[in-house]
């Protein structure tokens, strides 16, 4: 709503006036002219008596002082002092009556903090003008504190619902809450779009359980005969300012609520209406435009919050999908705050684990390719658990080859035990598998090659194919320990050996040659574990 | 004879108007009119007769604006003349004008009594 359409609904509203006269012939005339306005007019025949009334707490608040200057105990100049004195009444506006010959009293009095003048004798059109612009001006400042006084409410509100961005549900129970509190709607409603253009509830203030569960079990659909459904057809805030005079209108649960005031206020995306926020009040009494604006800044962050859940919904979907094809840590890593920086290349220790199949050459060249992928099916999906619930990341499967490292992305202190308690496991669940080959003729060997040492890990490759690799030393040696070991044989580099000799049987295996590294590198076979965590 | 007719016509039909054409109310108005006048009189005359300016300012001014109210121009301008004298701190012909006052409020009172028994309608006073 404009500012210009908020002032209309301001002035349009009836004053409570205080007449303040000595002469009861002024007071009655001011009076019948003011109840014939529309407005409701109180009298007191002097300031003194003025100013009891105006501040008693227990009577209704008076909007307006008509006050006649010349009066006995306390004249009106006095009066007007005191009324601008008391900071509870200082905002009260003050019109002071003259006589036509005496405007210097008028300016006096203005300058005093008078709101306006009215000169003897009345004229009703211009009484009227008076009261409504001063009326006015009360009203607006008192909008400005409701409005700020909202605002506050306001804030507070949008801060729980920031803090619960995750949480759909705990949004819209706030908004359906604070709303109907400080629109003093006796039934607070959200209504949230499902399939088929249903519009059902999602998030209920309202004292009837009963109605709520109907409403919960009956959605609206766009239409005249509800507000949220003329709410689906305008996708513009709705208000009913009595349902008694609206034939239209059939729904059941609001006639049985006692419901007679509406107002709906659509939740946009992007034009559409995705829900509808419905405030209901017992009486007939219109949505004030701050009402409707309030409402409507609620119906905008509705719509962020909604936003917010679908998209972390879609992310998580995204990531379980992603974690089907590649590492679930790299998933994890891709759909992560820090994940870009991550990907786009970082140092880090690391420990290397690369194991692959002795016999393998000479198995694929002989079996056929049924049996062949069933044999790394097996081999694969075995190993792959060990990696799995040891919390490697697998880099990647090449035939009978595979590379897993540890302490990346996900930070691993124990980063060599845990790789050499898999590679144990491994060797383990390998001899099972191996048995049942055994018996159809395949002879196959398991050597493993673990190496511990700094690598550059983060995405490498092409746009449209990326892979998270890890570059280094550590790798290529892991690598070549792996192809140096003998089925059933884990080798380890020098640096893992330090690190898990506590907990490993080891032997050395001496100094080996290996391709790509000018010196011979000290190597150990690991046995078995002897630690107290389980290998 | 308009011009010395005690209460101003023009007025009168404003006044009915005003109040919705209302004679009940009017006659409310007149009788508290007539009530509250003679007191106002009897307070002015008093403060002169005590020698007090000070005292005659609301008297006056009251008496001032109800009359003009009713549109009993000519009491009101008397009144007006006494309440500016007294503001000023002077009752120079202050009696002579309460004393004109007086006398002016009893064709007042006639012509009311006039009004209310045509039910406000006539114009005639």
């Amino acid at each position: 709503m404009t500012a210009v359409a908020a002032a209309e609904v301001v002035l349009s509203r009836t004053a409570r006036v205080l007449v303040v006269d000595d002469s009861r012939v002024n007071r009655l005339m001011l009076a019948r002219l003011l109840t014939s306005l529309g407005h409701e007019a109180l009298e007191a025949q002097d300031g003194r008596l003025a100013l009891a009334r105006l501040r008693d707490t227990g009577a209704a608040p008076i909007d307006v002082v008509l006050l006649d200057l010349v009066m006995p105990e306390l004249d009106g100049y006095q009066t007007l002092a005191e009324i601008k004195a008391d900071p509870a009444l200082a905002a009260l506006p003050v019109i002071v009556i003259s006589d036509v010959d005496d405007l210097a009293s008028v300016v006096r009095c203005i300058e005093m903090g008078a709101a306006d003048y009215l000169s003897r004798p009345y004229e009703p059109s211009i009484l009227r003008a008076r009261i409504a612009s001063s009326l006015g001006d009360k009203r607006l400042r008192d909008l400005e504190r409701e409005t700020l006084d909202r605002q506050a409410a306001t804030n507070e509100v949008l801060k729980v619902i920031s803090r619960s961005t995750f949480d759909l549900q705990v949004v819209l129970d706030i908004v359906a809450e604070t709303a109907g509190r400080l629109c003093r709607a006796e039934s607070s409603h959200v209504y949230l779009e499902e399939e088929g253009q249903l519009y059902r509830l999602v998030a209920a203030a309202s004292s009837n359980p009963d109605h709520v569960a109907f409403e919960r079990e009956h959605p609206h659909r766009a239409g005249r005969d509800t507000m949220t459904g003329r709410v689906i057809l305008s996708g513009q805030p709705v208000h009913v300012d009595d349902l008694g005079a609206d034939p239209e209108y059939d729904w059941p649960t609001a006639h049985e609520n006692g419901i007679r005031t509406l107002l709906g206020v659509p939740i946009l995306k992007e034009g559409h209406v995705i829900g509808v926020i419905g405030l209901g009040r017992r009486e007939v009494r219109p949505f004030s435009a701050p009402e409707i604006l309030l409402v409507s800044t609620f119906a905008e962050q509705a719509a962020i919050a909604i936003e917010n859940a679908r998209l972390v919904e879609t992310i998580d979907r995204q990531r379980t999908e992603l974690a089907r094809f590649i590492s679930p840590q790299i998933a994890a890593l891709v759909s992560s705050a820090e994940g870009e920086q991550l990907l786009a290349g970082h140092r880090r220790q690391i420990t290397a684990l690369f194991a692959d199949l002795r016999g393998f050459t000479h198995f694929s060249e002989t079996a056929e390719p049924e049996e062949l992928l069933g044999v790394l099916r097996a081999y694969h999906g075995a190993m792959g658990a060990l990696v799995v619930e040891r919390g490697g990341t697998l880099e990647h499967f090449a035939g009978d080859g595979m590379l897993v490292f540890f302490n990346d992305p996900v930070p691993q202190e124990d980063h060599a035990q845990r790789a050499v308690a898999m590679a144990i496991e491994m060797r383990l669940r390998f001899a099972e598998l191996a048995k049942g080959w055994h018996k159809l003729g395949y002879e196959l060997g398991l050597g493993i090659g673990i190496s511990t040492g700094y690598a550059t890990l983060g995405r490498i490759g092409f746009e449209g194919r990326y892979d998270y690799a890890a570059i280094g030393n550590a790798v290529i040696l892991a690598s070549r320990l792996s192809t140096e070991a003998k089925a059933g044989q884990i080798l380890l580099g020098q640096r893992t050996y330090a690190a898990v000799e506590e907990l490993v049987e080891v032997e050395g295996a001496g100094e080996l040659e290996l391709k790509g590294f000018s010196r011979p590198v000290p190597a150990y076979l690991a046995l078995r574990w002897t630690g107290d965590t389980a290998g | 004879m308009t011009g010395d007719a005690a209460l101003d016509a023009a007025t009168i039909v404003q006044l009915f108007e005003a109040v919705g054409s209302d004679p009940d109310f009017l006659d409310e108005l007149a009788a508290a009119y007539l009530a509250d006048a003679p007191e106002q009189l009897a307070a002015a005359r008093a403060a002169i007769a005590a020698g007090s300016a000070e005292d005659l300012v609301r008297p006056a001014h009251t008496l001032k604006s109800s009359s003009a109210t009713l549109g009993a121009q000519a009491l009101a301008g008397l009144a007006r003349e006494l309440e500016l004298g007294a503001r000023g701190g002077s009752l120079d012909g202050a009696d002579a004008a309460l004393t004109a006052a007086e006398a002016e409020f009893a064709r007042v009172e006639a012509a009311l009594a006039e009004r209310r028994r045509s039910g406000w309608t006539s114009s005639a006073s």
